[in-house]
Formats: C-alpha cells, sequence, structure tokens
C-alpha cells in the first residue's frame, strides 16, 4: 500500500484544520458517525468523512474515535506574525511569540471526547493582552492510540499466524510502534495488531514520525503549506533545525526530536481570557489502517495492519471568564 | 558707747552676709524635653539612677524634683520605656551645674514588621506583594506551596497596614489579616492565590 503517502496527506490536510474553526464544527457530523470503519467496505474519506472515498491502491483506510488517545506537547506559543522556518543551521524564530504553554520534559495529554484535560499550571503563563495570527505548536513526534474495534467481517491482523476475527485490537510497543520510516513494510507492521473471535487485551499503538516520506529520506521534512493552508510542519533536531540531509535511520527516530507545526489562528488575549486550549478532534483521533493485500492473509481479504494516530487535527481557542 | 556698739553690730552683719555671699548655695532644676510621645502612654526618667520623674503623653517639658547644686552633675536616663515606643535621651548627663538644664528626649514608636504567606502559586510564578502600595516584594513560588514573604518596611505602632498585592500572570489571590493597625509584629497575613489563565487540550 501507498502507507507514506497517505501519511504525508493525513499530516498536511489535518494540520490545515488547526487555524480553522469552521472546519473543525464542518467536522462534528463526520465525528458524530465515527466508528464508520465498521465493516469492510464501510469506507469514508480519512480526511473529511465525506464522500468520495478515499482508497488507495491495494487497501483503505477510515477513522474511528481511540478509546486513547496520547499527544506530548513540548511548546505552545501564539505569535503576531508568522514565525521564520527553522533551516539546517537556524531554529524557528519565536521573537513574534508568547509562549504560553512550556514543558522540556513533554506533557502527556490523554485526549478524552467532551473532556478538557489542563496542563499542569507551572508550564503555563498567560500570553500579554493582544491579538495573535500564528501558532506555534512543538509536538513530540511519537503519538499514540488504542482502540478495539468490530468489523461486520471477520479481518485478519498482522500476527504471524494471521489470526482471523471479528474484533481487532491495537498492541503496544514494541510491536506495536510504527515508524514512518522502516526498514520493510513486514517488519513495520508485525503485531501492530491482533484479531479473534472475541476482544483481547488492547494497548497503545505508537505512531513514530521520524520522517515525513517514509524511507525515502529526512529531506523530506518540509510540507510547505498552500495559500488556503498556509501550514508549515517540520521536523527538527535536538537543536530545533532542520535535519535535511542528515543520515536517517530507519526504525528510529535518527536526528528527529520534535515535531512542529505553525499554523494561523486567530485568537484575542484580553482581559477576558482565562485561558487557551487546543481543542483536539478525538472523534478522528485513530485511523484504521486496512489492507487487502498482506503477506500474512490470503490474497483479496482484509487484513487490519495497525491502528494509528490521524492528522492533527486541532484548534487554539481562548476561553472566556465564566458569568457569574 | 551706744552708737560704737550699733556700727560693731552693723559691721558684723555685713561681714556675715558676705560670707554668705562668698559660698553660693544656689540649686537648679533639671529637666527633660519630650517630642513623639504618644497620647495615653508614658516615661519614666532617672536623674543620677534616682529621682523618678514620669512624663505622659502630651507633655513637653517637666523636670525632676531633686535640684542640683551649683557645681554639681546630672544624669538622666530612661527608667521605665513607654509601651509600645522607645525614648532616647541626647545629651543626658552633664557637670558643674550653673544654671536650669533641659536635655532632649525623642520618642518613636515601636515598629512592628508585617509577614506573611502566599500558597496556591505554580512553581516560578509569582506575585509582587505590596504594604500600603509600597515597598513591594516579589514571590516566587518555589514548588513547596506555600511561599512566606516580609516586608523590609516595618510599621509604626498604632500606624495602619493594607496588604495588596500585582502580578503580571493571570493569578488571583485572596488576601486575609491583610489590614489593620500595628500593635505587634503581623505574621499571619495570608494570600490564598488561584490561577485565573489555564491551558488544556479539549477533546472534541
Amino acid at each position: 500500500m501507498n502507507f507514506n503517502k497517505l501519511v504525508s496527506a493525513l499530516l498536511l490536510s489535518g494540520l490545515g484544520l488547526l487555524g480553522c474553526s469552521a472546519a473543525i464544527a464542518g467536522q462534528l457530523p463526520v465525528a458524530q458517525a465515527a466508528d464508520a470503519c465498521l465493516g469492510a467496505g464501510t469506507l469514508i474519506d480519512p480526511i473529511t468523512g465525506n464522500a468520495p472515498q478515499v482508497q488507495d491502491a491495494v487497501g483503505t483506510d477510515c477513522v474511528t474515535q481511540p478509546e486513547v488517545q496520547l499527544v506530548t506537547f513540548y511548546k505552545i506559543a501564539v505569535c503576531t506574525s508568522q514565525p521564520t522556518a527553522p533551516t539546517v543551521s537556524t531554529a524557528v524564530d519565536l521573537s513574534s511569540c508568547s509562549t504560553y504553554m512550556s514543558d522540556a520534559a513533554g506533557t502527556t495529554i490523554s485526549v478524552q471526547l467532551g473532556a478538557t484535560a489542563p496542563f499542569s499550571p507551572s508550564t503555563v503563563t498567560a500570553p500579554p493582552n493582544n491579538t495573535y495570527t500564528w501558532a506555534y505548536i512543538e509536538l513530540k513526534p511519537e503519538l499514540s492510540v488504542q482502540k478495539t474495534a468490530y468489523f461486520d467481517v471477520a479481518m485478519y491482523d498482522t500476527q504471524p499466524s494471521a489470526n482471523l476475527g471479528h474484533w481487532c485490537w491495537s498492541q503496544a510497543a514494541p510491536l506495536g510502534t510504527v515508524y514512518y520510516n522502516y526498514s520493510t513494510e513486514n517488519h513495520f507492521t508485525s503485531a501492530a495488531t491482533q484479531c479473534g473471535l472475541t476482544p483481547g487485551v488492547a494497548a497503545p499503538t505508537t505512531r513514530v514520525i521520524n520522517s515525513f516520506n517514509g524511507n525515502v529520506g529526512i529531506s523530506a521534512a518540509i510540507i510547505s503549506g498552500t495559500a488556503s493552508h498556509p501550514i508549515n510542519v517540520y521536523l527538527v533536531d535536538q537543536n530545533g533545525y532542520n535535519p535535511a540531509g542528515a543520515s536517517l535511520v530507519a526504525d528510529a527516530m535518527g536526528p528527529v526530536a520534535k515535531l512542529i507545526g505553525i499554523l494561523p489562528i486567530n485568537i484575542t488575549v484580553d482581559g477576558s481570557t482565562t485561558g487557551i486550549n487546543v481543542v483536539y478532534n478525538n472523534s478522528h483521533g485513530a485511523t484504521v489502517n486496512r489492507a487487502w493485500v498482506y503477506p500474512n492473509t490470503p490474497s483479496g481479504l482484509p487484513a487490519v495492519m495497525f491502528f494509528a494516530p490521524t492528522a492533527f487535527d486541532l484548534n487554539l481557542v481562548t476561553t472566556p471568564i465564566e458569568p457569574k | 558707747m551706744q552708737a560704737k556698739s550699733l556700727r560693731l553690730l552693723g559691721a558684723m552683719s555685713l561681714c556675715v552676709g558676705l560670707v554668705a555671699c562668698n559660698s553660693d548655695n544656689s540649686t537648679y532644676r533639671i529637666g527633660v524635653s519630650v517630642t513623639g510621645l504618644l497620647s495615653g502612654q508614658s516615661v519614666t526618667f532617672l536623674d543620677n539612677g534616682a529621682d523618678s520623674l514620669v512624663v505622659a503623653g502630651g507633655t513637653s517639658q517637666a523636670y525632676f524634683e531633686r535640684r542640683i547644686g551649683q557645681g554639681g552633675a546630672y544624669a538622666v536616663t530612661v527608667g521605665t520605656q513607654p509601651g509600645n515606643e522607645s525614648c532616647v535621651v541626647t545629651a543626658g548627663s552633664g557637670s558643674n551645674v550653673h544654671s536650669e538644664t533641659v536635655v532632649s528626649v525623642t520618642c518613636a514608636p515601636t515598629v512592628y514588621t508585617i509577614s506573611g504567606t502566599v500558597t496556591g502559586l505554580a512553581t516560578g510564578q509569582s506575585i509582587t506583594v505590596k504594604n500600603n502600595d509600597a515597598d513591594g516584594q516579589l514571590v516566587t513560588a518555589g514548588g513547596s506551596g506555600t511561599d512566606a514573604f516580609s516586608f523590609s518596611v516595618g510599621v509604626p505602632y498604632q500606624q495602619t497596614y493594607a496588604v495588596t498585592y500585582t502580578t503580571t500572570t493571570f493569578v488571583q489571590c485572596d488576601v486575609t489579616n491583610g489590614s489593620g493597625t500595628a500593635t505587634a509584629n503581623v505574621t499571619n497575613v495570608t494570600l490564598a492565590c488561584h490561577a485565573t489563565f489555564a491551558a488544556g487540550v479539549q477533546g472534541i
């Protein structure tokens, strides 16, 4: 399957939603239709949930709500102008930005539908009153989801024994660690899921974004936005530099240390502001990566290769003072 | 004969009178001039360790009962300080007294410290506490949950204090025991703070 192509599309399109509340709202009906993954033939666009369905050459994917969605935040800043991009020798210029969340060790948030998980107050500082038009988000390039799904037809898993059953569930690291840049397809999907006649014990599968372009190389670390979606996504090293040209290591982080998103927003912080929340679309939090051709399965029969986090379907919103 | 006797008696009387003038047994008052003594307060002074003189607030000048003879010495000290005040005698001793002497005494209220604690700040978060809108003290949370502060400038007895705070972060604090009239060291001012700015991740 064209796994890498799909991943890139997810990243770009998903981040394109970051600064757009309308887009978020527009996805809510899809969120209500979560678990549209039920049934091998029940397909939806993994990004928009709308027809026409998206299907790659050998498989198809759909989005669903995970039971657990883990995202690790290092820093969030709001900016009055677009931060400059990192280069191979310079980090992102945040001179126009005010950091309102910072945790060098990383704060892992379990995104829950309908709930708000707070950052520790010790990591939060209110930005000065101002209108901010750009956001800078620094994440750990590892995202995790846990999911147990029921399919209307029996699915094969990625275990060597190729179990078959209506129930499939995610597997934890190390077998459940799925790298963007992998040594072989068999490797990165081996045992990332398990299927059976009854549900088993699920655990978070971790998606390691050690490249934007699979095993091609890290030179594709920059995804530039378009005029309609001026989004820039970067993988950076420990210095915050673009590691383009560095040696890429399959099945490992290599030089990649963080995943950065720079996105347009439109928020105003004033005397009535009591906070800024990242609104994260948990309903679309997981993608079910399915395949119709897989070495361990009879050709043409559906397999669940892995459950993985979808795009960063999020936005920044301010919260006002609650009326008394 | 009678006239001669009267002249002799007159001469003797004059002589006695001259003797008396030459020995000069004059005495002089020793006094205190007190400033700053509050109404309702009193201070006791001693001269040469005795002869207590109690001066009440509102009295500007008073004298010891015992007078000092010509050429005598005096040493005015404070026997008992007033409550909540402290009096200091300036140039309180001298000798070879030959005139009435008044020493200066300056009294000042006792200065009390104002201190307390701040709770509820996140580690590294800070506020500035002020007393009577001055003497700002930066309080930065160290992580223990409770952070102490003490103003560098005290408050004189019977003067008012009023603890307030300013912050550049989104923090609100409830101040308890933050105002009053100083009659002793104040140690129980508390500021219970909570963040008014929060950030998180909302799942939709």
